[in-house]
């Protein structure tokens, strides 16, 4: 394994032992940028000055005997959309260029940085995190690791092509409606959409405040542990967070999940994906032994829901920038914000009311199975620019309709882990979501374990 | 109010852009009479569920 694939365990392994210093470990993270970059362009900043300076701060702590943390000397990225101190958070927009600098770190930078990690740089993303494919017309797409030319999903598609890619070990992204788990599953790593109100969004510019949600990337379930573990933490300036136990994802995967029931989720799951996306699932289901299968007839629902709360969400929150300056946004984002902000509103209403009784579907199917299984997306990752999909005899829009396995879940707050199939050499990879019942990751991440140990998962 | 066909898209469009003072010129009211077709075609579905009044819509969502 190269130095430029080093696991964060790894990293930050070596960093307190001594092996390797965290002012090295952030040069071979910008060298690796500085080569793919140019290709990928998965960034919308790189700050060697500040990684470097943060890099000296942690080997002078080390050199004094202080403790490290559990993540020292490990270099992270972060979508555009979490605060950094002393840097300008974009959004993927033109307009945010405007603001002034961040004053403080988002809580979970604050997070990773307490815990010994690096930034080195803010990622590029979708406008204003409304966006499946990264295809940003103010700094350009980013492209698949896995093929050029080829989307990374979105709207975290910077991270997770950085990610991917071997820049960083762990990056930061957000989820509404699968921008976490989509990117994933198209650049073939791991991404964590924890249970609604899990972590702090605090310095996370919003979307749709009442499903947004923020997670971490990783290249191995040991790292995604690791990370995620580094970012819980109570934050009383965030009404959003409910205050619950922490779970200790790294000993939940050294736990046991080979009890766990497992179940696959059917019908609409299986009827918008295509061919060879439930041909990847039904090995993944026959490997593990999967038989039971569990269908939620209103799926379609929750995801037509999902999508209009969505858009009158984002579209009251940009309504004052949509008035005065519609013409510094994408031109066919501006007008499906605007579509979203004239809706009436006994249309919102009633998919908030859906959304609840949806939740209570979900929380029936979860007394009696542990763990759903999903494919992330209905196909791999396609080629810039496509307009349409013909899945299973249908022609879909294709950027709007990434969502379409992850929005039913995420919709009602559901803990997800965006996990790689195993593919063959130059086949794009596709991701499977492992949903566990809101707090249950512990479960996750056990069971997760079980199946990457019997070899089904890439 | 049902979302099905009897839903004028260009109706709303048309005075809806203006009450919120957004730009409502042809190609942007073009575009917006598309999202929100594709809007109303998901409002159809989700507003022909029933759902008893009791069913509320929580002030904080928890999962």
């Amino acid at each position: 394994m190269s130095e430029s694939f080093a696991s964060a365990i790894g990293v930050a392994a070596a960093v307190r032992d001594g092996n390797l210093t965290a002012v090295q470990a952030v040069d071979q993270s910008l060298a690796r940028i500085a080569i793919s970059e140019p290709r990928l362009n998965a960034f919308t900043g790189i700050w060697p000055d500040d990684a470097r300076k943060a890099a000296q701060r942690i080997d002078a702590a080390r050199l004094r005997g202080e403790p490290a943390g559990p993540l020292a000397g490990v270099p992270f990225a972060v979508k555009d959309l979490f605060d950094v101190a002393g840097h300008v958070t974009l959004a993927g927009s033109r307009i945010n260029r405007d603001r002034a600098p961040a004053t403080e770190d988002a809580f979970l930078v604050a997070q990773l940085k307490r815990a010994g990690a690096i930034c080195v740089g803010a990622t590029n993303m979708g406008e204003y995190a409304y966006d499946f494919v990264t295809e940003n017309r103010h700094y350009g797409a980013t492209h698949n690791p896995r093929r050029h030319g080829h989307t990374a999903g979105g709207s975290s598609g910077g991270s997770a092509a950085a990610v991917a890619s071997g820049d960083v070990p762990v990056a930061l992204g957000s989820d509404t409606n699968g921008s976490i788990r989509v990117p994933a599953s198209y650049c073939g790593i791991y991404g964590l959409r924890p249970t609604h109100g899990r972590l702090s969004r605090r310095g996370a510019f919003p979307f749709v405040a009442s499903i947004d949600n923020v997670g971490p990337f990783a290249r191995s379930l040991d790292d995604l542990a690791l990370v995620f573990d580094a970012l819980q933490g109570r934050d009383p300036l965030d009404e959003n967070q409910i205050d619950r136990p922490a779970c200790r994802a790294a000993d939940a995967l050294r736990g046991t999940g080979a009890g766990l029931r497992v179940a696959r989720l059917g019908g609409y799951f299986d009827d918008n994906a295509s061919p060879d996306v439930r041909r990847a699932l039904d090995a993944f289901c026959h490997a593990l032994d999967i038989v039971r299968s569990v269908n939620w007839p209103q799926a379609d629902v929750a995801r037509a829901a999902a999508f209009m709360i969505s858009a009158a969400e984002g579209g009251a929150l940009h309504l004052a920038r949509l008035q005065s300056r519609a013409a510094d946004f994408e031109p066919d984002r501006a007008h499906r914000l605007m579509a979203g902000a004239i809706q009436p509103a006994a249309w919102v209403a009633q998919a908030h009311r859906f959304r609840a009784a949806f939740r209570q579907q979900a929380r029936e199917t979860f007394a009696g199975v542990d763990i759903l299984v999903a494919a992330a997306t209905p196909w791999p990752a396609l080629p810039h620019g496509t307009a349409t999909f013909n899945l299973n005899g249908r022609e879909v829009p294709a950027a709007a309709s990434g969502g379409l396995l992850t929005q039913p879940i995420s919709f009602i707050g559901l803990p997800v882990i965006s996990a790689p199939l195993p593919v063959a050499d130059g086949e794009l990879p596709i991701g499977v979501q492992l949903i566990a019942a809101p707090w249950a990751e512990d479960k996750l991440f056990a069971w997760a374990a079980v199946a990457a140990a019997r070899g089904a998962l890439g | 109010m049902n979302a099905d066909s009897a839903t004028n898209i260009d109706a709303m469009v048309h005075a809806g852009l203006p009450a919120l003072g957004l730009p409502a010129d042809a190609a942007t009211a073009a575009g917006v009479a598309t999202h929100l077709g594709r809007l109303s075609v998901m409002a159809a579905l989700v507003m022909s569920v029933p759902t008893a009044d009791e069913v509320e819509t929580p002030s904080r969502f928890e999962p």
